[in-house]
């Protein structure tokens, strides 16, 4: 090989070095920015899991008297929660918590209530304001997700009667109003009658198959049932489901 | 055989020119490795100041209601320590929001401790300036609680708030 050409060859292996060299850089680069993302995710994740598990606990020791000062502000908020008079639980006394009043509303005896319990805020035919106290609970407890664009879904499910739209249990019944600040999910889960069968369906399973990236949290309810003369109780689940929405008031 | 002659510089002349290539590979690869490295530490901290924010988390949210002397018991016997061994500064405070939550457009209200119904750091109090945790971009977690409502002696439980403050 001539001088000539060994020094063009020796330009090249240069180029290609420094070619190979930005390629890499390019690689590097690339890892460096996707680097940690995946767990920061799954820690956002962890945090909204442990908020929604503080909020399930936080139900159980609040008493039903004092969530009756929370007000329903302005249009935008009375569409949201629509219906919504938390002063009907000031009389109760300390003793009772939003879950004591859910319990109670929830142990519906058969005779009144013979297509089986409702969160009705109704104790058989005696008022029992359950799903209004917890109603006023989430929106205050939901607060900080509901004013970062979340939506969510308060539900209870019987156990011993799953269905294959809800194979954890079919969603007591919560006629008229639902336990959720979302307009649109209240109105698809609507009980409804079907072949003379009263249906009505799972808010967080309706949210799921509708696509949404769904957090939810669940914890054991037990009820005790009053005809049985409290001996025995009766399985439900206490669930709570969050997703990102962008849904919009009109108000 | 003249040309020739006038092309060729020597042995190391010859070479000069990919030289220049070469070095620019060499500083441009080192410097990316070197920033690389620097975001990458950067990140692992950051991961880390939040697992351990998440950790504290967990020990101060295990039960849902929690008064003053909760909070007391649970500093001195976990968290202080959780958070000396996670090598982590920590605020963690308890407010009472009895009426239901009002958010405060004060960005240094989550660490004014003397408006707070109880507190817990592994900082001395003198130490626990607003603005400076604020400059050191602190990784801030709210949950809600059950707490002595509507008097802070009160046998009956409403709505609070444990912010869970972490820096480094």
């Amino acid at each position: 090989m001539t001088n000539a050409r060994r020094a063009q060859a020796a330009v090249f292996d240069g180029i290609m070095f420094l070619l190979l060299v930005s390629l890499s850089c390019t690689f590097v680069f690339v890892f460096v920015s996707s680097y940690g993302q995946q767990e920061d995710q799954v820690m956002r994740s962890a945090y909204m899991l442990n908020y929604m598990q503080s909020v399930m606990k936080a139900v159980y020791f609040i008493d039903a008297s004092q969530v009756s000062g929370i007000r329903v502000v302005g249009d935008a908020e009375a569409e949201l929660y629509p219906s919504l008079d938390c002063a009907i639980t000031k009389d109760y006394p300390g003793t009772v918590s939003v879950s004591d009043l859910v319990k109670r509303d929830i142990g519906d005896p058969a005779q009144t209530h013979p297509q089986g319990p409702a969160l009705d805020d109704k104790f058989g035919s005696a008022m029992s304001p359950g799903r209004t106290a917890l109603r006023c609970t989430l929106k205050e407890l939901m607060k900080p997700l509901a004013l970062s664009g979340y939506k969510y879904f308060a539900e209870f499910l019987d156990q011993r009667l799953p269905t294959p739209e809800s194979p954890s249990g079919k969603a007591v019944e919560q006629p008229d109003v639902r336990i959720t600040n979302s307009v649109l999910f209240a109105e698809l889960a609507k009980p409804r009658f079907e072949n003379n069968q009263l249906v009505q369906d799972s808010g967080c399973e309706l949210v799921k198959n509708a696509g949404a990236n769904l957090l939810s949290v669940a914890s054991p309810f037990r009820v005790i049932d009053y005809l049985g003369g409290g001996e025995s109780s009766n399985r439900y689940i206490f669930r709570i489901c969050v997703w990102q929405s962008n849904e919009t008031v009109r108000a | 055989m003249k040309t020739r002659r006038r092309a060729f510089v020597g042995p190391l002349g010859d070479d000069i020119p990919s030289i220049f290539p070469i070095v620019a590979g060499v500083l441009l690869f080192i410097s990316t490795m070197a920033y690389a490295a620097s975001l990458v530490a950067e990140k692992n901290s950051y991961l880390e100041i939040r697992k351990a924010s998440l950790g504290l988390s967990y020990l101060v949210t295990a039960r849902g209601q929690m008064t003053k002397a909760d909070l007391k018991a649970i500093c001195e016997d976990k968290l202080e320590k959780y958070g000396t061994n996670s090598r982590v500064k920590f605020l963690v405070t308890l407010n009472r929001e009895c009426g239901g939550y009002v958010f405060d457009t004060d960005p240094l209200a989550p660490y004014a401790v003397s408006a707070a119904y109880g507190y817990c750091s592994n900082l001395d109090d003198a130490a626990i300036v607003g603005s400076e945790i604020s400059a050191r971009s602190p990784v801030v977690l709210n949950y809600p609680v059950a707490v002595p409502c509507p008097e802070e002696e009160s046998p009956t439980e409403g709505f609070g708030m444990i912010n869970v403050i972490v820096w480094r």
